[in-house]
């Protein structure tokens, strides 16, 4: 092997895509060089990559080494050059000050340019751009969840650089046709999936408006501890406690409640339905409890008006549902007032007064509960 | 319309006078193009988005969770789970012909990535990434195109219609605009992530690696949402993540918004810093309310295009104890970032933080001169 990297390197000049690289690592980078070349990829597009290891994969993908300018898209597509522009920082593509400038990847301005279809459905530029922000941010996730797994399972130890990019190529090339349909089934199921709690009402339709602000229930569910534990055990160890508490939620959670996202060391959940929702965190309580070496959780509920937005939810309830389980002791589930009074006299849960207690940014006292599980001792 | 009794039906149940002509004229119409009483009834929460999710795979048909199973070679098992990461209720009885099967076989498609002899449930932790990423992705597309769709006084009839035309113009062209989306993240994605020798040798992903986070936190939040009605603070939430996402451009990356604060993310903590600088500039610019800005670094994991380690939980202790318009740093992000210029340091004092042991020396940074050439 050592004779032929020699050869090649006579004749092209790889010098430079070797540098800082020196003995076994030189001579894999040397192979992955030259079986890229063989492939047809230029030593431009492997100095411009951070990883050459991975053009065969991105080619796949459409990492054409094809380049355009933002003028050129827009006169392809018949979108104005601002909102081109726009979209593409939506997307969190890489900005292009001067529209004439060649160094658009082509396969990405044409993505860009699908947004077009919102553009056709009588949307307006704003929601354009709103819209494009959170399908790229949720695009983005997805992919990165999706590689981080496709990684995994091509990484063997001892891999050579070739034998990575042969692997890694061979799968992308099996799974991308899949991805897309994959992504558009998902998409689809959410989009039929209106929940009850978006609904319009009567009211909002007479007024031509969309749904408004809602009454319902927040909770948070909190790992307590998180910032030290965060201090002395490895990142790893921190992400697999978030990732199993988001399971353990994402598995006790069904409609009528929704888990809504996790943020770090909490999960948040809103439903209509507050003894849905209370009976939920008690078995979130519960199972986190049966996890050996898992640390304890908090847990705060506040119901009240709030307004859902991209599947997100804000208002005050879920502020106050936030500082109610700040104030949370471990291994308990704290209400407000405005879910005590809505959870009423329904069966399976046995309460204690927890005191009045002034949060921050509320104004006056909130009163607080402790719920239980009934059958708990 | 004589032969089927709507009402005996239960489905105008609850509503009175105008809204309960409108919905029986609504039920009358939907059985007429073919919509069943079942497949009526089925969608107590909203009859007139039936038409629109006709168009887009529901077409009633139900089936049992076993039928899936065989149709797609799943195991019951898996399926039940995966049922539950797309957020769909918990099947009890494997025959029960409940499922809708467009969903059923929607679930099933995570089935590409066990062919990939990855592990079910790193399969199943896939989709519920995807479920609650795009997730957020199809309720604003809905808001948005609900918001075309409606006008004052329109009646039901009028929406049912309306939804479906915007659903029928949307479907062709859905699947080629998530495949080209997707493919161009996931190239982005290879070139943000090398895999270094190390890791090669090893046989396992990319860790820990050193970063710099950020937090941006709408000072006064809580008390605002007690004063401002839920849309409004919606705005202001919304407008606060537009603005991060503008200043967000590689190196830094915005990871997400979090209520009242963004959190952003970079490998290099000078252009973090910076645009930190500028989000705290486009806030006052746009009239919201002061920004406290924190930023720490140190080892940190990603996953799932979140990420975890100690410099997320400083970080946010950080911006928690920076005042409202102020940008601090720790001590960490003041090494890191070193002699970059652009930047004014002035020391603010060393702080215990909750959950850190020993005190964090913190330092307030400004916009100082221009970088010299």
């Amino acid at each position: 092997m050592a004779v032929y990297v020699g050869a090649v390197a006579e004749n092209v000049d790889i010098e430079g895509l070797l540098d800082g690289l020196e003995g076994q690592a030189r001579a894999e980078r040397a192979e992955l060089v030259e079986w890229l070349l063989g492939r047809g990829f230029s030593l431009e597009q492997m100095r411009s990559e951070v990883s050459p290891m991975l053009l065969p994969a991105g080619r796949i993908v459409g990492n054409d080494g094809q380049y355009v300018s933002a003028r050129q898209i827009c006169d392809e597509t018949g979108i104005d050059l601002e909102l081109l522009q726009a979209i593409q920082r939506a997307l969190g593509m890489p900005r292009a000050d001067d529209p004439d400038a060649v160094i658009l990847l082509r396969s990405d301005s044409e993505a860009a340019a699908r947004a077009k279809i919102f553009i056709d459905m009588g949307l307006n530029r704003e929601q354009v751009i709103a819209v494009s922000r959170v399908l790229g941010h949720g695009l983005a996730q997805t992919a990165e969840a999706m590689r981080q797994v496709v990684l995994e399972a091509v990484i063997q130890p001892g891999a050579t650089e070739l034998q990575l990019a042969q692997a890694y190529e061979g799968l992308v090339q099996q799974v991308s046709p899949l991805l897309g349909p994959l992504c558009e089934d998902v998409l689809r199921i959410q989009l039929r999936h209106t929940l009850e709690t978006e609904a319009m009402s009567v009211a909002e339709r007479a007024a031509g408006t969309v749904p408004g602000a809602r009454n319902v229930s927040v909770a948070f569910a909190d790992l307590v501890g998180f910032t030290r534990l965060g201090e002395a055990v490895p990142p790893e160890e921190l992400e697999n406690l978030a990732s199993r508490l988001s399971n353990l939620a994402h598995d006790l959670v069904s409609p009528p409640v929704r888990f809504i996202k996790t943020i770090g060391d909490a999960v948040m959940l809103v439903s209509t339905d507050p003894v849905a929702l209370l009976r939920t965190v008690l078995e979130l309580l519960a199972g986190a409890e049966k996890y050996h070496d898992f640390p304890q959780l908090r847990i705060g509920l506040a119901a009240g008006c709030a307004v859902s937005r991209a599947g997100d939810w804000f208002g005050s309830p879920v502020n106050v549902a936030s500082r109610v389980t700040g104030v949370a002791r471990p291994d308990t589930v704290l209400v407000s007032e405005s879910v005590r009074e809505a959870v009423g006299e329904a069966d399976g849960f046995s309460w204690s007064f927890a005191g009045s207690r002034r949060l921050k940014g509320v104004k006056g006292e909130v009163k607080l509960f402790r719920a239980r599980a009934a059958d708990e001792d | 319309m004589a032969d089927v009794d709507i009402e005996a039906l239960g489905l105008l149940d609850g509503l009175e006078g105008e809204a309960r002509e409108e919905r029986a004229q609504l039920i009358a119409w939907l059985l007429e193009r073919g919509f069943s009483i079942d497949h009526i009834r089925a969608s107590v929460a909203a009859p007139l988005m039936l038409p629109a999710y006709r168009v887009l795979g529901d077409d009633g048909e139900l089936v049992s969770a076993r039928e899936v199973c065989e149709s797609t070679g799943v195991e019951l098992e898996l399926l039940q789970r995966l049922q539950r990461a797309v957020g769909l209720p918990c099947i009890e009885d494997p025959d029960a012909a409940v499922l809708l099967r467009a969903d059923g076989e929607a679930a099933a498609r995570a089935k590409i990535f066990l062919e990939m002899g990855i592990a079910p449930d790193d399969a199943v932790a896939v989709m519920r990434v995807v479920i609650e990423s795009l997730g957020h992705a199809a309720a604003i597309m809905r808001e948005a195109a609900l918001k075309t769709i409606l006008r004052p006084g329109a009646t039901e009839i009028e929406l049912a219609e309306g939804s479906e035309q915007l659903a029928l113009q949307a479907t062709p062209m859905l699947g080629p605009m998530m495949d080209d989306l997707l493919r161009m993240v996931l190239r982005h994605s290879f070139e943000m992530e090398a895999v270094n020798a190390a890791e090669r040798a090893a046989g396992t992903l990319p860790g820990a690696r050193p970063v710099t986070v950020a937090f941006a936190d709408l000072a006064g939040f809580t008390r605002l949402g007690e004063a401002l009605p839920a849309e409004e603070l919606e705005h202001v939430a919304s407008r606060l993540a537009e603005l991060a996402h503008d200043v967000a451009f590689t190196p830094v990356r915005f990871v997400k918004s979090i209520g009242d604060a963004v959190m952003l993310v970079s490998f290099d903590s000078a252009p973090l810093l910076a645009a930190m600088l500028d989000l705290a500039d486009a806030a006052t610019a746009n009239g919201l309310p002061r920004l406290r800005i924190g930023l720490a670094s140190g080892c940190a994991v990603t996953r799932a295009g979140d990420w975890f380690g100690s410099p997320v939980n400083i970080a946010s202790r950080v911006t928690g104890a920076a005042r409202p318009g102020t940008l601090l740093v720790a001590e960490s992000t003041r090494d890191a970032v070193a002699n970059a210029g652009g930047f004014d340091w002035s020391p603010a004092g060393t702080r215990r933080l909750k959950g850190v042991s020993g005190e964090v020396k913190l330092f307030r940074v400004t916009r100082g001169d221009p970088p010299s050439r």
